[in-house]
């Protein structure tokens, strides 16, 4: 069963994106939502394609949305955790920070991947 | 000490630092299920986009914009096409809390009287096939077993209410009657004691 982690995520941008952007935020975790639940009935990452679900390497996704009409891009991105079946939340922003959101988010992604196998 | 597990919409106001963003994100799902099932139906079946695409002559993308949305901007047409490229009939049940409960059950018997009569029709079709008519005999059997199982528990809950006329008394119901009668008995003699 899949559960989702908030512990290491930048939130910073979560506010912001919450503040500018209410109704993109909603959608976006809307569709992390959809993405959870085709895990748990037992689907496997990368075993199947969804369009707002993409992958950003080294084990990073994005999920975005256009639910919203007129709306701006933003982006949600997780890490997701097959072996202990966790989605780590760590960044969100808009299309302009992108670059900067996934270089953070993937400091997160190594970070996380480091204290598991330490733990291990 | 165990960790509590958070729900997305919990997660999303946590982050935000805000607790009414929940019951946004939770109405968004909400209002997202529609969609949720379509893509879970596209990826159970095993179809790209493309291929939901191609029977619906569409481009993908718009599959993808279909399955990132909510519901509000489904178009009847859309859900019909993309069901039908995964071969997935509809069917719609229309519920309206204010029709009374005995029309409710009235139309709950017709639709299972409909699906019933689809069984029977399956059985003449595969007549030769006994392994399949068994089945069916026997699955007709647990029905009716069911229904008269559920029917007596809700009707033993009605009887107390009924008020018969003598001459119109059910042997059940006389039987009810006799065992309350029964009961006062027991429970006056104990008092007198």
């Amino acid at each position: 069963m899949w559960y989702t982690e908030d512990g290491e995520a930048i939130r910073s941008g979560f506010k912001k994106v919450s503040r500018n952007h209410p109704e993109e935020y909603a959608a976006c975790f809307a569709n992390l939502d959809k993405v959870l639940t085709i895990l748990n009935n037992g689907n496997k990452v990368g075993g199947f394609k969804v369009g707002f679900f993409r992958p950003e390497g080294n084990g990073l996704y994005r999920i975005g949305q256009t639910g919203v009409k007129d709306s701006k891009e933003v982006r949600l991105y997780v890490y997701p955790d097959t072996e202990s079946e966790i989605m780590y939340v760590l960044a969100m922003g808009t299309k302009e920070s992108q670059k900067n959101d996934i270089k953070e988010a993937k400091k997160k992604t190594k970070k996380i991947k480091v204290a598991k196998k330490e733990n291990n | 000490m165990k960790k509590k597990l958070k729900s997305v919409a919990e997660i999303a106001a946590n982050l935000a630092g805000d607790e009414t963003i929940k019951g946004r994100v939770d109405r968004e799902i909400l209002r997202s299920r529609m969609v949720t099932t379509l893509l879970q139906f596209r990826i159970q079946k095993g179809k790209t986009q493309k291929q939901v695409a191609e029977y619906m002559g569409c481009d993908p993308s718009k599959i993808s914009k279909i399955e990132a949305g909510n519901d509000l901007q489904l178009k009847w047409i859309d859900i019909i096409g993309y069901l039908s490229a995964l071969g997935v009939s509809i069917n719609i049940l229309f519920e309206d809390p204010s029709i009374p409960a005995a029309g409710q059950i009235k139309q709950h018997v017709f639709a299972i009287h409909n699906l019933l009569e689809k069984l029977a029709g399956i059985a003449k079709q595969v007549g030769d096939d006994t392994q399949i008519v068994d089945k069916i005999h026997l699955f007709y059997g647990e029905v009716l077993l069911n229904f008269l199982s559920k029917f007596g528990d809700s009707y033993k809950k009605l009887l107390p209410f009924v008020k018969f006329d003598n001459a119109e008394l059910p042997e059940s119901a006389s039987m009810a009657k006799g065992s309350r009668k029964k009961e006062k008995a027991k429970q006056d003699s104990l008092a007198a004691c």
